[in-house]
């Protein structure tokens, strides 16, 4: 994640101006998962990815994607609205948003207990109160797929 | 950190330590900068390619054509150096993507895909475009970061000149969807506020 010192004054304004947009979301529940050997670990991410065929994010989306967990990096995609962010990352490796290669190895270590078999992606240049219902949708499929904690990777 | 397992690993088991905390929510830096990329290493590096030279002979809408059939065998190359490629949104083939823009840029309506706005359609084209454009440049000797890649596209290219040509033009479009592709979509705020500051 960049570091706000890192980033150009309009854009350091732009990101701060977003902590009014979450005044409400004042509750602070903290579950304490399983031991982390036995987490069941999902990927959410607000990259816009999805599988190539999927339907392209629209603007304003705030509806998420299914992404398999067996998905190929070659059929991923990214379809997000913006165009304020650097894409050369993603385009180079796609576990710098999709972290899955990852999680696969820390799986087969046993650093995690298990790859959920799914993972979801929204659309990240939305208005974050829009998405609540979707993600509150979201944390009960999670919990149908025994998701013990999920990996963010906000874009 | 692309490309970088072990860097991505390390980074993403301190994420998920924060889990074991007895309370939270957690706020923790991550005290490790990233490595240097040999990109970044090569910094300020200029993309060796430029067409200004077609430019000067040529309309923009032919001199773009003409440069995206040029960057083909660069795109091939990352694709085959990648195994995958972004490109994908449209469906288009680049060259077919490049002839839908130019085509707009000369005043002809957009075939909108099924059920999308001519905004939309035209999004997802021009999004192919850039991300052929950005994977060809990285395939090319130099390995420019991701700073001289967008100079390179937004200042050098004529593809950047359409993009730009496009949001001028769109900017008080009848059309809203082309309008708000224009306003927020097309080309990134840290490009206007260089290369368009008027806007």
């Amino acid at each position: 994640m960049v570091r706000l010192a890192d980033l150009p004054e309009w854009d350091r304004k732009n990101k701060l101006a977003k902590i009014d947009e979450l005044a409400g979301f004042d509750a602070r529940p903290w579950v304490l998962p399983p031991p982390l050997a036995r987490c069941r670990i999902a990927i959410v991410t607000t990259a816009g990815l999805h599988r190539k065929g999927d339907r392209p994010f629209r603007v304003g989306a705030t509806d998420y994607r299914i992404i398999p967990g067996n998905t190929r990096a070659a059929d991923l995609i990214m379809s997000h609205q913006s165009v304020n962010f650097d894409r050369t990352g993603f385009q180079e490796d796609h576990n710098v948003a999709f972290p899955i290669d990852r999680l696969r190895g820390l799986a087969e270590r046993g650093v995690i207990g298990s790859v959920a078999a799914y993972h979801y992606s929204f659309m990240g240049a939305t208005q974050v109160r829009d998405l609540e219902a979707k993600a509150t949708e979201l944390a009960g499929v999670l919990k149908g797929d025994r998701v013990d904690a999920v990996v963010l990777t906000p874009v | 950190m692309p490309g970088d397992a072990a860097f991505q690993e390390r980074v993403l088991i301190a994420t998920l330590r924060l889990l074991e905390s007895a309370s939270g929510p957690v706020l923790a830096d991550f005290p490790e900068d990233a490595p240097a990329t040999l990109r970044e290493l090569a910094a300020g590096q200029v993309c060796p390619i430029r067409y200004a030279d077609d430019r000067e002979n040529a309309d923009i809408g032919t001199a773009f054509l003409r440069e995206v059939e040029a960057l083909q065998p660069w795109h091939d190359l990352a694709r085959e150096r990648r195994g995958r490629t972004t490109v994908g949104l449209s469906g288009l083939s680049a060259p077919s993507a490049a002839a839908v823009v130019a085509s707009f840029l000369e005043g002809s309506a957009v075939s909108c895909f099924d059920g999308l706005s001519a905004g939309a359609t035209l999004k997802l084209v021009c999004e192919d475009l850039r991300a052929y454009y950005y994977e060809a440049a990285a395939a090319r000797p130099g390995t420019p970061d991701a700073d001289a890649i967008q100079n390179w596209f937004w200042r050098d290219t004529a593809a950047g000149q359409v993009f730009l040509d496009i949001y001028r033009s769109c900017l008080g479009h009848p059309d809203k969807s082309l309008k708000m592709l224009c306003a927020t979509s097309l080309v990134p705020k840290s490009v206007l506020v260089t290369l368009a500051p008027e806007s």
